[in-house]
């Protein structure tokens, strides 16, 4: 774990000579004007570019990029393996759902209640963590999974007696979300605002302890790091972001129903960490688009191939492709899509001189 | 999980209804009990937590099925599962499990939960929205202490704990399992002192899996299997982390805990909290316990 983290660090930062600490932990470097504007220009431009499928998945996308960057920090970051990944997100939309549907609450007031409900949930789970290590988070947090599912199916079956809630159009007061593409401009700022929040975080005093609680916890403690005050808090913000991705996928799907958050779920959040890059934001980002996307991808590529399946084995073929991507990439390249596009960056930043990345022996 | 398949509905109040009972929950935690002694030996000898075990179980399950539809008589099909098992194990250690030696547990754990989505996606594919029964084995019924207990009920607990018993048995009387015990206790030493290590891991697995299969088809005895049962595997693990996931002890007494708790639950509540009592037991104990029932406490530290 040691040697992935410091490799880990060492490739996500440019090769360049740094002479403070303040140089190496800023993130904007002052050159980077050009990114944004192309960035700004694309995002604007996008939704008159791509047609209504289109359009759609990028929403999906979205949300599937703030809830992958939550997870990140706790699984990728603290390295606490998360199973409770889609108890998360119920939380946040069944949060949303009984405020927002049932009793009317503003939009805004139930985003940032399932946020700080989402932060409950994972503190409260994170307290039996505080004794236990890698595997056993794994498991209490699966038993979480268990319990919250079984919870919010109850409650869809007492409280609603169908099968789901319908969601209400949320309101901003200038813009009604009803479209995709309003909903796009506002899917986009609250991820980049998420972004923006996690690499802050991860370079902060917050995010760095816990790297170095997961790097070694008895260094880290007698380094005067408070080992169960940093795992707390890796609990609350990931539980915190993730349930706000709940909620934003609530409203943004319409219908929830307690069976969209089944384990296989969860697995699949975990891959696109995996496939993204174990902790790194821009993993996060790469791993939750890939994955999104990568369902719609495969059936588009079955139907040009002439492979006709039922539903239920297409959903076996898409499980095939999500175990299969995660073994390639824990064999092949455990630091993820990350690791591909930060090798391809330091190689043409120093082009024509040759780089060496600090590469662990394997 | 309640995919174990127990009875659901009011249980007849017959004569030896408690027999019954009885039979029933020892059937189950047997069943629990094997797939869980599966994990505890790959978790012995190798340190990784394997998530997949349900999987394989009912993916060995479905497959015993298919013979037996396609017409094979099962003393051709099951040694032909056990076989599929064996070569299964073998693919998973050396393809994907001798590669990630000594990485942190954390990449275990993930390689694990990668396998079983990935034996999900084939069992879905191949079996997709099949629900099986597997013709019993036993028909009929026997009288014991003055109950009437079904044949299939009887096989499958005494098959089930029969099982468990050969796998410690193996790992404390013969040679091999001799060197299992030394791998458990230290690797490096074990390794130095002459012992195979990737042998005896592969082995490990080997054993697994096919407790893993034996599981699976004893629970299509008994149950109707879909891939929902998948969950079996869950209920095993929460058994073996119950007992401590490193001692065979714990993960029977874990086995037959979660099942009794399943079942009274079950019994005096609502069938849909019995998914919730062993869950909630094992984090009773695993908060005043960290390391399990029988468990040593160092092995917390270590994953």
């Amino acid at each position: 774990m040691t040697v992935l983290s410091i490799q880990r660090r060492a490739m996500g930062r440019p090769p360049t000579l740094h002479t403070s600490y303040r140089q190496t932990f800023r993130l904007w470097r002052g050159k980077e004007w050009a990114w944004l504007l192309a960035g700004i220009t694309v995002a604007v431009l996008w939704p008159f570019i791509v047609n209504a499928f289109w359009l759609h998945l990028s929403n999906l996308a979205l949300i599937a990029v703030v809830a992958t960057v939550g997870l990140n920090l706790l699984s990728g970051n603290a390295r606490l393996v998360s199973l409770g990944q889609a108890a998360f997100l119920a939380v946040g939309g069944f949060a949303a759902g009984i405020l927002g549907a049932q009793h009317g609450f503003p939009f805004w007031v139930c985003l940032l209640t399932a946020a700080v409900a989402g932060a409950l949930v994972g503190i409260l789970v994170g307290v039996p963590s505080l004794r236990l290590k890698v595997v056993y988070v794994a498991i209490t947090t699966l038993a979480l999974h268990f319990a919250i599912t079984t919870m919010v199916s109850i409650y869809q079956v007492e409280a609603v007696r169908a099968h789901g809630i319908v969601m209400p159009i949320p309101d901003l007061g200038f813009v009604k979300l009803g479209d995709s593409r309003p909903w796009f401009y506002f899917l986009l700022v609250v991820t980049v605002l998420v972004i923006l929040a996690a690499l802050n975080i991860q370079r902060s005093y917050l995010g760095r302890r816990w790297i170095a609680v997961a790097d070694h916890e008895v260094a880290a403690r007698s380094a005067g790091i408070n080992i169960a005050g940093a795992k707390l808090w890796a609990f609350a913000i990931s539980s915190a972001i993730v349930s706000l991705a709940g909620a934003l996928g609530a409203y943004y799907e319409g219908v929830l129903t307690a069976e969209t958050y089944d384990i296989q779920l969860a697995i699949v959040y975990l891959a696109m960490i995996i496939v993204g890059g174990v902790g790194s934001v821009l993993g996060s980002v790469l791993g939750a688009v890939l994955l999104t996307l990568l369902p719609y991808m495969l059936d588009f590529a079955m139907k040009a191939g002439g492979i006709a399946l039922s539903g239920g084995s297409l959903n076996g073929i898409h499980s095939i492709a999500y175990g299969a991507l995660i073994l390639l990439f824990l064999l092949f390249e455990p630091l993820g899509l990350a690791a591909i596009w930060y090798r391809i960056r330091n190689a043409g930043m120093l082009w024509p001189l040759k780089y060496t990345p600090l590469e662990a022996k394997r | 999980m309640l995919g174990a398949g127990l009875p659901a509905g009011p249980v007849r109040p017959a004569q030896g209804a408690s027999i019954q009972q009885l039979t029933t929950v020892l059937g189950v935690a047997g069943i629990y009990a094997l797939l869980a002694t599966g994990i505890v030996l790959v978790y012995r000898t190798s340190r990784v937590v394997n998530l997949a075990q349900g999987h394989l179980a009912i993916l060995c399950a479905f497959f015993v099925a298919a013979l037996l539809a396609a017409g094979y008589h099962w003393a051709a099909a099951l040694p032909a599962t056990i076989a599929v098992g064996c070569v299964l194990a073998a693919v998973i250690y050396f393809a994907v499990m001798r590669r990630i030696v000594g990485e942190p547990p954390f990449v275990g754990l993930m390689a694990t939960v990668g396998i079983a989505i990935l034996l999900r996606g084939v069992m879905v594919v191949a079996f997709g929205g099949v629900t099986i029964t597997t013709q019993p084995l036993l028909s009929g019924s026997v009288s014991l202490f003055g109950a009437d207990l079904s044949a299939t009920h009887v096989l499958v607990a005494v098959a089930a704990w029969l099982l468990v018993g050969v796998i410690v048995a193996i790992n404390h009387f013969t040679s091999i399992g001799l060197f299992m015990r030394a791998t458990t206790d230290n690797v490096i030493l074990a390794a130095q002192r002459g012992v195979n290590i990737d042998r005896i891991v592969c082995l490990a697995w080997v054993i697994a899996v096919c407790a893993a299969a034996a599981g699976g088809f004893l629970h299509s005895q008994r149950a109707l299997v879909s891939t929902a049962a998948i969950l079996i595997g869950v209920s095993a693990l929460i058994a073996a982390l119950i007992g401590g996931m490193d001692s065979f002890r714990g993960a029977v007494i874990g086995a037959l805990a979660v099942a009794v708790s399943e079942y009274f639950v079950l019994l005096h509540f609502e069938a849909r909290y019995a998914d919730l009592a062993p869950v909630a037991l094992m984090l009773v104990i695993l908060t005043i316990r960290p390391w399990g029932l029988f468990g040593t406490p160092e092995e917390v530290e270590r994953v």
